[in-house]
């Protein structure tokens, strides 16, 4: 014989092998299967049981507590009292002997950033950079209290219009010069230019909002409308971040932004390479710990985790979810989670038949298992959701009428005169992966109600083109970054809106939203949105699937990391133990 | 070769550049995608989208952008990118080296597989090498260039831990770093670029091989070894040129993905970011350089044909 006819008789043979086993492999799995889902079942209920001796324990001390809490966050939202002692208490745990200094962390990012001016940009590589490099008025903590920041102290006027901000002394910029109330009316008054084209505008105000400086460290902020929760809107994103003015360039752009921030922007290669330095001007005494953070952005999950695991980068940003186990019982690789305070939902176009009729949209949120769509868009790794807050939030209102009801669904469909369902196309995008997981499920789920959908998953930069123009029917995407309760209802769902992308229209919701808004106190503010939590999940623009886990993994020698529900990566609490 | 051909040949190569940039430009604006919306993300409004494209002067009609934009090509200015703010022209000069040293590892790597492959199999046809090197190559065709990056990183990365898994040292700084990263994504390159090229090389020397004059050799009682090298080779030489052109252009395209996934610094990578984020200066910069590159080279490798075979003339 020929090597050829060897050679091919050979090929033939491995062929018949492999399906072979592939066989037997296959009946291996499902005669195992049956004995691991007995083992999980029986170990279930005594997990049970532990869990349900602890939580009332749990649930009480959280009780006793509860109003202490209260009393403290009312205080401080009011008229921002607390001083220095919160950034002194936060001090004393770094100088507690251990933290070291020096040293070059290498993170990873998932994407790469879409520019750095914190004005414009949006993207949550930009701002990740940015709330280290940019500092605001005021900031939420790690436990989401409302601290001050570069504002010392903060209090509104007796008729609610004007808040006046001191600031903080001594504070430097990147560029050497002291940050003074003309650098916050600089960057304020940039924000809110119409021609700046800032989505973000709102942080500060609308177009017509004053901005005064009273003295170097004094500066007032007045609004044609009261507007009782400035300081937190101040605080949400880096989009009203102070900047020295000699950030611009001559053609009105900001490539790379000064700051007053624990690091500066020391290299930018493209979007390929970053390096963050630290700012020995720091105004936060003993921060930070790092000489140096690394950025750069690996888009393939394998190859990002496999630069983790080898010791090439230290932090990594994004962890497949499908890998969360295996990373998890490596015994090299530290894994951190927080439930995110956010949401993975279905918008749905209310300017576009039938959706514009509430009993569809009510019908598909009846339609749909969460927990299933939980379990293939995130591997689990998530809570399922009816409403825009998760559990964990001081503003969880628990408001839950769309549990499974596959008959119910059908009834309303029938109601709204489509007893035969009707067609219909589902939208997410490529950038998300968990969102084209999630369609293919809902499809199947949609059928069952007789919607026949399909699919179109296009890359980003269509997606927006779509999805900002109203050419959809339904489509899947995620929020983040969400704290106040003020970013759950009002810029996405009142009335023209910047971020209105459903077309939602509903003047008692509007005029609840608006009152959440003008107000301070927090139990009055939660009594408002617990009405338009309640009129908002009834009229379904958005239908609520589930709230992932925010999940970090990094090298066991760094420290002080802190996962954050509103996914801020901060990394001047980070040091080497090395 | 004369004076004229050359010039000949660049006046055309310059018309190809121009007519690349102008179907990049053309294409890139009619697919759906704005910059400014890339830029605002989810914020994007029809408020905030008009102003930043007035700022950014994405409204002026296509002709006078492109109009433009070659005008500053022209004097060097390739502008600054929309996203990022950056000039255009350090990026490229930046991330040039490291795919043209990519490409060239490939290639040579591709031409160590192929020209021994190719050879010998044209020389015994039918036997086992020529099986084997056979179905190496169909194989070699058949494989997706990401999953074999992916499959060399899984194995020589993180199993055995031999070799990082992505990033870029240049040569520079530290040769033996710059080989250990270039190696992995110049062997998933390498690979699938040899198995074209073995399947070209084995037929032209086959067809050699059987014309008259090798036949004489033979006859002449020429060792072998002389017949291939100084007979059969320089005949062959004018098909595996050309391979060698095309394939210069072919790895160019396909060095996009292994950048992608190794994170190599290089300009396919950049280039893809750029179409993605429908950034326009950097886009057109990027292909301006590749279309520049490819032309030349091509003209390189016609110019080379007057080395390797004196009969040849143009008119």
């Amino acid at each position: 014989m020929t090597g050829k006819r060897i050679l091919f008789l050979f090929v033939v043979v491995l062929m018949l092998a492999l399906a072979a086993c592939g066989g037997q492999v296959q009946q291996a799995v499902e005669e195992a299967a049956p004995t691991v889902e007995a083992a999980v079942q029986e170990a279930a209920p005594t997990v049970e049981a532990a869990v349900e001796e602890v939580a009332p324990t749990v649930e009480a001390a959280v009780e006793e507590a509860a109003p202490t809490v209260e009393a403290a966050v009312e205080d401080m939202a009011d008229d921002g009292a607390a001083e220095e002692e919160m950034a002194d208490e936060s001090m004393a745990e770094g100088e507690m002997g251990e933290a070291k200094y020096g040293g070059t962390l290498n993170v990873a990012f998932q994407n790469e950033w879409a520019g750095l001016d914190p004005h414009v940009v949006s993207s949550y590589s930009s701002y990740q950079i940015l709330f280290n490099v940019v500092e605001r008025l005021t900031q939420y903590d790690d436990d989401l209290n409302l601290q001050p920041m570069l504002a010392e102290s903060w209090e509104q006027s007796e008729d609610g219009l004007t808040w006046t901000f001191k600031l903080r002394e001594g504070v430097m910029f990147h560029n050497g010069r002291e940050m003074t109330a003309e650098d916050v009316k600089w960057s304020f008054e940039r924000l809110i230019d119409p021609a700046t084209g800032a989505g973000n505008a709102g942080n500060v105000g609308p177009a017509d909002t004053k901005i005064e400086v009273i003295d170097d460290y004094t500066v007032a902020i007045t609004h044609p409308e009261p507007v009782g929760i400035l300081p937190q809107t101040l605080a949400f994103n880096p989009a009203s971040g102070i900047i020295a003015k000699e950030s611009l360039e001559d053609d009105g752009t900001i490539s790379i932004p000064i700051g007053t921030g624990p690091f500066k922007i020391a290299e930018v290669e493209g979007t390929t390479r970053m390096v963050l330095e630290k700012n020995e001007d720091y105004w936060q005494e003993g921060y930070p710990y790092l000489d140096e953070v690394v950025i750069e952005p690996i888009p393939d999950d394998t190859v990002r985790e496999t630069a983790l695991l080898g010791g090439e980068v230290d932090w990594v940003l994004a962890i497949a979810p499908q890998n969360y186990q295996s990373l998890v019982d490596n015994p090299d690789i530290v894994v951190d989670t927080a439930p995110q305070l956010s949401y993975d939902y279905i918008g749905v176009n209310l300017t576009r038949e039938p959706f514009d009729n509430v009993l569809v949209r009510q019908a598909i949120a009846l339609a749909i298992d969460r927990q299933v769509l939980c379990e293939a868009g995130f591997f689990g790794l998530c809570e399922t959701i009816q409403g825009p807050v998760g559990s964990g939030s001081p503003w969880d209102f628990n408001y839950e009428p769309y549990d499974r009801d596959v008959e119910r669904a059908k009834e309303l469909l029938t109601e709204a005169g489509y007893p035969d369902g009707f067609d219909m196309e589902l939208l997410p995008t490529t950038q998300y992966g968990e969102t084209v997981r999630a369609a293919q499920v809902l499809q199947q789920q949609l059928a069952e109600i007789g919607i026949n959908a399909t699919i179109n998953a296009p890359e980003w930069s269509e997606w927006l083109e779509l999805e900002g123009n109203f050419m959809y029917d339904a489509y899947i995407c995620n929020w983040n970054g969400l704290i106040d309760a003020d970013q759950y209802y009002y810029l996405q769902h009142r009335t023209g809106q910047v971020f209105n992308f459903t077309g939602y229209s509903n003047p008692d919701f509007d005029e609840l939203v608006d009152a959440g808004r003008a107000i301070s106190d927090f139990d009055e503010r939660y009594q408002i949105y617990e009405q338009a939590d309640k009129m908002l999940v009834d009229d379904a623009p958005y239908i609520y699937m589930y709230n992932k886990e925010e999940i970090r993994a990094y090298a066991p020698y760094v420290k002080g990391f802190v996962v954050r529900p509103d996914q801020q990566n901060n990394f001047w609490t980070v040091w080497l133990d090395q | 070769m004369n004076l004229q051909y050359i010039i000949q040949r660049l006046i055309s190569a310059l018309v190809v550049v121009l007519g690349v940039t102008f179907a990049v430009f053309l294409i890139i604006q009619l697919v759906p995608g704005d910059p400014a919306r890339v830029i605002l993300g989810v914020q994007a409004n029809d408020e905030n989208v008009a102003a930043l494209r007035e700022r950014l002067g994405l409204n002026e009609p296509f002709l006078v952008q492109y109009g433009t934009w070659l005008g500053n090509a022209l004097r060097g200015d390739l502008g600054k990118s929309l996203i990022t703010g950056q000039e255009v022209t350090p990026q490229i000069k930046q991330r040039l080296p490291a795919t043209l040293e990519l490409a060239a590892l490939a290639l040579l790597i591709g031409l160590a597989i192929a020209l021994p492959a190719g050879i010998i199999s044209a020389l015994k046809p039918g036997s086992l090498i020529d099986v084997i090197s056979s179905v190496g190559s169909q194989v070699g065709v058949a494989i997706p260039d990401f999953w074999l990056g992916i499959m060399l990183i899984l194995l020589f990365s993180l199993t055995l831990g031999w070799l990082p898994a992505r990033g870029y040292t240049s040569f520079s700084e530290n040769p033996r770093d710059w080989l250990e990263h270039i190696i992995l994504p110049a062997v998933t390159l390498g690979i699938i670029s040899g198995a074209i090229q073995t399947r070209f090389v084995r037929s032209a020397m086959l067809e050699v091989l059987n014309e008259n004059y090798i036949r004489t050799a033979h006859a002449k009682g020429l060792s072998e070894r002389k017949v291939i090298v100084s007979h059969a080779l320089p005949n062959a030489m004018i098909t595996i040129v050309t391979i060698i052109g095309l394939q210069i252009t072919a790895l160019l395209s396909a060095v996009v993905v292994v950048e992608v996934v190794f994170g190599w610094p290089g300009l396919g990578r950049l280039a893809l970011e750029a179409v993605l984020d429908r950034d326009y200066p950097l886009l057109q910069g990027t292909v301006l350089v590749m279309a520049v590159l490819l032309t030349m080279v091509n003209l390189g490798v016609d110019l080379l044909y007057f080395v390797v075979d004196p009969r040849i003339e143009y008119a």
